[in-house]
C-alpha cells in the first residue's frame, strides 16, 4: 500500500484551475521530487495534502485513509508535515522552542515534557542548528530559517514530510549542506519526503522519483533519468529542438 | 526551571502580603485590595492575550458580569456561592462569544472585543432601567479583611493559572498561535479549541474579581462596572510589565497602582497622560515589557 495516494485531485480558484485531476502515489520511505514552473500548482498541491486548502475535487489518501474534511491539525496528527516556501518560523520564540512546539503537537505523545525537550534538542542538533538553539527564530539567516522549517516539521514525528523549496535562495555550499542534512534525517527516521525544488540539480540528486506538473496537470513521472528524457519535459524545459 | 522560580517568587510575595490586614491600617488594606485586584486582572488578561496574541480590549465585560451577578443575587445567594458562580458565568460567557469572535484576528479582534463589552454594558443598563434600577446598593457586605483575603486568593489563583497554562501544551500551542497561526495549525495545534479554552480560563478570575469589587464598593452601577478603562488599565499593566512572563503583569500592576496612588488625588489628568505615554513607549520600544526576554535574548551572543 502506498503511503500517500492522490486520486484525481483538482483545485479551482474562481476561474483558474490550479490543479487538474492530479493522480499519483508515493511509496513509504522514498523521496519523491515535484517539478514544475511557477504556477504549475506545486505549492497548491502541498496545501491540499496538508489540509491548508480543501480540494475542489478528488481525494487525498494517507496510509490507506481518506483525509477528506480533516483540518490541518488533524492531518498533522495523522503524520503529515510540511514546510512553507515563504518561511513561517515562530519568530518570537527561540529555535529550541520552535522545534519543541513541533514535538509537543504532531503525532508523538511524550511521557513527559523533559522527554519532548530532549527529542526536540536532538533534532535541533541534527538539523545543524545546535549553535543557535537559544536564538530567536526571527533573527536567523534565511538558510537558518529554512533549516528550522525542516527541523520543526520533522519534530512532529510525521511519516510524510513535504519540503517546499527548502534550498531556494541558498548559496551552492549551503545547498550541499542541506542535501546532506536531508539525506541523514531521512535515512535515520525512514521518512517519506515529497520535495518541491527549483534547484533542478538538487532535485535530481535527492529524488528517487519525480513527478512533473505543468499548468496544474501532471505531465510526466518516473525516475530522474526517465523524466529528464521525457519528450514533453524536454520541450517545456529545454526548448522545442531538444 | 526559571518558570517555576518565577511562580514561587510571585506566590511567595503574595503570601507575604497576607500580613497586611494584621499590621497595616484600613487605608493600607484597601490599597492592597486594589493592588491585588489589578494583579489578578492583568495576570488573567495575559493568560489569553499575552500568550495567544489576540489582544482583548474587552476584558472588563467579564469583570462587569461578575459584579452584576453577585449584586443581582445578593439577597438570595451567599458570596461563598455567588463569587464562584461569577467566575463560572464569566467563563461560560467567554465560551459562548468565543466561537464566533475568535475567528477574526488582529485589529478586527481588538475592535470586536471592545464592541462586545460596550454592547453588554448597554444591555445591562437597559435591563436595569427596565427593572427600575439606576444603580443598586448592597448591605451587610463582608469586612475589609475578608475581602482582602478573597482578593489575595484570586491574585494567587490567577498566577497559578498563568503558571499552569504556560507550563503545559496549551501554553506552547498558544505561543505558536501568537507567532503564526497557519504554521501552528500545520504542526498539529488545535487552534480553535486552544483559543477558546484560553479565553474561558482568562475570563474566570476577572468574573470573581468583579463580584468581589462589587462587595467592596457596596453598590453596582453599570457605567462603572463595565468601564472600558478597566480593560485599558489591565492591558497597560501587562504590556508595561511584560505579558509573556509570570512576573510581568504583577510588576506592571504594582508600578501603575503606585503611580495612580501618587497622582490620582492631585493630578488625575497627569496620571492619564503618563499612562498613555508609558503604554506607547513600551509597545514601541520595549515590546517584551520590564520582564521581557525578547531584548535579553537578542542581546545574547549566538
Amino acid at each position: 500500500m502506498s503511503l500517500l495516494e492522490l486520486v484525481a485531485v483538482s483545485k479551482r480558484y474562481g476561474g483558474v484551475l490550479a490543479l487538474d485531476q492530479v493522480s499519483f502515489t508515493v511509496e513509504a520511505g522514498t523521496i519523491v521530487g515535484v517539478m514544475g514552473a511557477n504556477g504549475a500548482g506545486k505549492t497548491t498541491l502541498f496545501a491540499l495534502i496538508a489540509g491548508n486548502e480543501r480540494p475542489s475535487g478528488g481525494e487525498v489518501r494517507f496510509a490507506g485513509r481518506s483525509l477528506a474534511g480533516l483540518r490541518p491539525d488533524q492531518i498533522a496528527r495523522r503524520g503529515v508535515a510540511r514546510t512553507f516556501q515563504v518561511v513561517r518560523p515562530f519568530a518570537g520564540l527561540s529555535v529550541r522552542e520552535n522545534v519543541l512546539a513541533g514535538a509537543l503537537f504532531g503525532t508523538r505523545a511524550f511521557a513527559s515534557a523533559a522527554l519532548a525537550r530532549r527529542a526536540a534538542d536532538a533534532i535541533v542538533e541534527e538539523a545543524g542548528l545546535g549553535g543557535q538553539a537559544d536564538r530567536l527564530a526571527g533573527t536567523l539567516t534565511l538558510s537558518g530559517q529554512k533549516r528550522l522549517e525542516v527541523a520543526r516539521a520533522i519534530a512532529t514525528g510525521a511519516r510524510l514530510v513535504m519540503l517546499d523549496e527548502v534550498m531556494a535562495g541558498l548559496l551552492p555550499a549551503e545547498v550541499d549542506e542541506m542535501l546532506a542534512t536531508l539525506h541523514a534525517l531521512q535515512r535515520a527516521r525512514g521518512l517519506t519526503l515529497l520535495v518541491i525544488e527549483h534547484v533542478m540539480q538538487a532535485l535530481m540528486r535527492l529524488s528517487q522519483r519525480i513527478v512533473v506538473l505543468h499548468l496544474g496537470a501532471l505531465i510526466a513521472q518516473g525516475s530522474p533519468e526517465e523524466v529528464a528524457a521525457d519528450p514533453e519535459v524536454q520541450r517545456l524545459y529545454f526548448g522545442e529542438t531538444a | 526551571m526559571s518558570e517555576r522560580r518565577d511562580a514561587v517568587l510571585v506566590l511567595g510575595a503574595l503570601g507575604a502580603g497576607a500580613a497586611v490586614p494584621a499590621i497595616g491600617s484600613d487605608y493600607w488594606t484597601g490599597f492592597a485590595i486594589t493592588a491585588l485586584m489589578w494583579i489578578a486582572l492583568a495576570q488573567s488578561w495575559s493568560v489569553f492575550s499575552g500568550l495567544s496574541g489576540y489582544v482583548s480590549f474587552g476584558h472588563v465585560v467579564f469583570y462587569g458580569l461578575g459584579a452584576y451577578l453577585v449584586v443581582a443575587t445578593w439577597d438570595r445567594l451567599s458570596p461563598a456561592l455567588s463569587v464562584p458562580l461569577a467566575a463560572l458565568a464569566a467563563a461560560a460567557f467567554a465560551l459562548a462569544i468565543g466561537a464566533p469572535v475568535l475567528r477574526v484576528r488582529g485589529p478586527y479582534f481588538v475592535i470586536l472585543s471592545f464592541g462586545i463589552a460596550e454592547l453588554v454594558k448597554f444591555v445591562v443598563i437597559a435591563a436595569e432601567a427596565a427593572a427600575g434600577h439606576a444603580s443598586r446598593l448592597i448591605l451587610r457586605t463582608p469586612d475589609l479583611a475578608a475581602l482582602f483575603y478573597l482578593m489575595l486568593a484570586l491574585a494567587a489563583a490567577a498566577t497559578a493559572l498563568a503558571w499552569a497554562v504556560r507550563s503545559t501544551r496549551l501554553g506552547h500551542g498558544l505561543r505558536a498561535i501568537r507567532e503564526d497561526e497557519v504554521a501552528a495549525e500545520t504542526i498539529g495545534v488545535p487552534v480553535a479549541r486552544y483559543k477558546l479554552a484560553a479565553l474561558a480560563l482568562s475570563a474566570a478570575v476577572p468574573g470573581a474579581v468583579g463580584g468581589t469589587m462589587a462587595m467592596r464598593a457596596t453598590y453596582f452601577e453599570p457605567l462603572q462596572a463595565f468601564d472600558p478603562m478597566v480593560s485599558f488599565t489591565m492591558i497597560a499593566m501587562a504590556v508595561i510589565g511584560g505579558s509573556d512572563d509570570l512576573r510581568g503583569p504583577v510588576l506592571g500592576a504594582l508600578v501603575l497602582v503606585y503611580l495612580s496612588e501618587l497622582l490620582w488625588a492631585g493630578a488625575p489628568q497627569l496620571y492619564m497622560v503618563i499612562l498613555g505615554a508609558l503604554v506607547l513607549g513600551f509597545a514601541l520600544f520595549v515590546p517584551g515589557g520590564l520582564c521581557g526576554r525578547a531584548g535579553a535574548r537578542r542581546a545574547r551572543p549566538a
